[in-house]
């Protein structure tokens, strides 16, 4: 039995199925979350150098990881509309480069404020974090660049190529930051952040890594649905979508 | 202005399919030839590099170990900036007469034909910057050996700043906003050359070596030899249909 | 309860980075239904069409 890897590679066939997905994703994603912020809040117990700080280490890792990993999977995506010229893989990379602008914000934003209480600064340059500043670089260019662009098909290769580039840059951007903060190390305290890790705090971020990544996925699918409406709609099918005949969107 | 004769050269030049040197050299030989026929423009590019340099002392302070803390960083930056100016018009001059479109319909290999136009943007910005930036880093209160780092960096960097904006101007072009949309997406991609070209100057500074700096400078520069140029026309293609 | 809110003391730090990111992530969420609700209601005031049902092509109220 053949397995036919495009049969979801239409937007009229892969519409239905994300429609569908999406509200499964946020469900799942609210559950881990309530599960995650509890642990994470209440459960896990205070870390003895960083007292009742470090919890917001929940929402700063999952964040951050999702940031890269968005990118990863943009990436991913990009490879194929280039590879494949397929409309849907664009539309997928488009529709995750604001989910994954948030994750970074949010990382940045968090470690703003776990960094205040713990090292005595909102803004300290290291590695990490300065890398992460440029990640949300990256990801402005590639949605100003969407936005800049009229035709959606040269849009669609311009940011495939443009997430590509960037792809290959951001280890050499870590590295470049990483040798430049370890050169300037002396005078800043060591910001090997995360305290040692409990189980229970292991379960907490474990749980919200999850949560994080079933939300990626749940607004990936639900931008792209609007997505693929936007751009299909001179289509038959979309026209005789129930969405359009008054039914709840 | 460019228009209709070096068209016609062009089309009567190609021999062999896929050739990279004649067509690298054809494509060097004629955007230095234009740009030395507005020989003005380069001047003024070259003057922002010196103003904007020199901008930076008078907004801050004239304490020469300050200065001689941030000058590198402020030249280095300086240089981005000089070299972003002239980048939106890599391609949209050949663009807006059509003979970007015979470019990319050639038999002879677009990357090299645009790797060609990157060599000679970074001879009219690229150069001009190196050999002024000892000159003006005097303002810097820096001494000889750190001068000569930076110019030496500076001569590695340059080259990747064209190649790595090339890219961005092929992406952009055409666009409105193209200017500063091409800067945001290339600025980022430069942080690494910024980093290591004026950790150089400042490990010579401290009396360290810079030698860890000019060999990550040059691999960057390797790398981007070899990828630049496929991006680029790749993305030129993009922009063509 | 008060222990939750005061977290030993760093209560401003957790819970602004926490409220920031709940802002951050309602943001999305809204804009991302905004972004529905006005791409079907662009879409309906030009393509929607009735749904096709099978009727015979011999049907005479569609050759009148």
């Amino acid at each position: 039995m053949t397995v036919n890897f495009f049969r979801f590679a239409s937007p009229a066939s892969f519409y239905p199925l994300a429609r569908r997905a999406a509200p499964w994703c946020f469900g799942v994603a609210a559950v881990l979350l309530a599960a995650g912020l509890s642990v994470g809040l209440v459960v896990a117990p205070t870390d003895a150098t960083q007292g009742d700080a470090y919890r917001i280490i929940f929402l700063h890792v999952p964040a951050a990881w999702m940031s890269m990993f968005i990118y990863l999977v943009m990436a991913f995506w990009s490879v194929l509309a280039l590879g494949y010229n397929t409309r849907l893989s664009a539309m997928m990379a488009q529709a995750l480069a604001p989910t994954g602008a948030l994750m970074t914000f949010i990382a940045l934003v968090t470690g703003a404020f776990w960094g205040r209480p713990t090292w005595g600064t909102y803004w300290a340059w290291d590695a990490r974090m300065t890398s992460e500043l440029i990640l949300l670089f990256l990801y402005f260019g590639i949605i100003a660049l969407r936005n800049a662009i009229d035709d959606p098909r040269r849009a669609d290769k311009a940011c495939a190529v443009l997430t590509l580039v960037g792809a290959v840059n951001i280890p050499i951007i870590y590295f470049s930051v990483k040798w430049w903060n370890t050169l300037h190390q002396g005078s800043t305290i060591s910001m090997t952040a995360a305290p040692k890790m409990a189980q229970v705090m292991l379960i907490g971020l474990v749980l919200m890594v999850f949560a994080a990544w079933a939300y990626s996925i749940g607004t990936a699918l639900a931008r792209v649905t609007s997505i693929i409406v936007e751009r299909e709609r001179g289509a038959a099918w979309v026209a005789q979508l129930p969405e359009m005949h008054g039914a709840p969107a | 202005m460019s228009s209709v004769a070096p068209s016609i050269a062009f089309a009567a030049a190609q021999p062999a399919t896929g050739a990279v040197a004649p067509a690298f050299g054809w494509a060097i030989a004629r955007d230095l030839r234009l740009a030395f026929r507005s020989r003005a423009e380069l001047g003024v590019q070259l003057l922002f590099y010196v103003i904007v340099v020199t901008l930076f002392p008078l907004s801050t302070t004239p304490d020469p170990t300050l200065l001689r803390t941030m000058g590198p960083g402020v030249l280095w930056v300086a240089a981005l900036l000089a070299s972003l100016l002239s980048l939106p018009r890599l391609f949209a001059a050949d663009h807006a007469d059509g003979t970007l479109e015979q470019m990319a319909l050639s038999p002879w290999s677009l990357p090299a034909i645009v790797s060609g136009k990157m060599a000679a943007h970074w001879l009219t910005t690229g150069v001009p910057v190196v050999v002024l930036s000892p000159l003006i880093g005097v303002q810097y209160a820096l001494d000889g050996a750190s001068l000569a780092t930076l110019a030496l960096g500076l001569l590695l960097g340059t080259p990747i700043l064209s190649l790595l904006g090339g890219i961005g101007a092929a992406l952009t072009l055409g666009l409105r906003g193209g200017g500063s949309l091409l800067a945001l997406l290339v600025l980022p991609l430069c942080v690494p050359v910024l980093i290591f070209g004026a950790g150089a100057v400042d490990a010579v500074r401290s009396g360290l070596d810079a030698g860890a700096n000019f060999s990550l400078l040059a691999a960057g520069l390797l790398i981007a030899i070899v990828g630049a140029p496929f991006a680029a026309a790749a993305a030129v293609r993009i922009a063509l249909d | 309860m008060s222990e939750i809110l005061a977290m030993g003391g760093y209560g401003f730090y957790v819970w602004t980075a926490y409220g920031v990111s709940a802002v951050a992530i309602a943001v999305e969420i809204a804009l991302l239904r905004a972004r529905r609700r006005r791409t079907l209601a662009e879409a309906r005031l030009v393509d929607a069409e009735p749904e096709i049902t099978t009727r015979s092509a011999l049907d005479p109220g569609s050759l009148a």
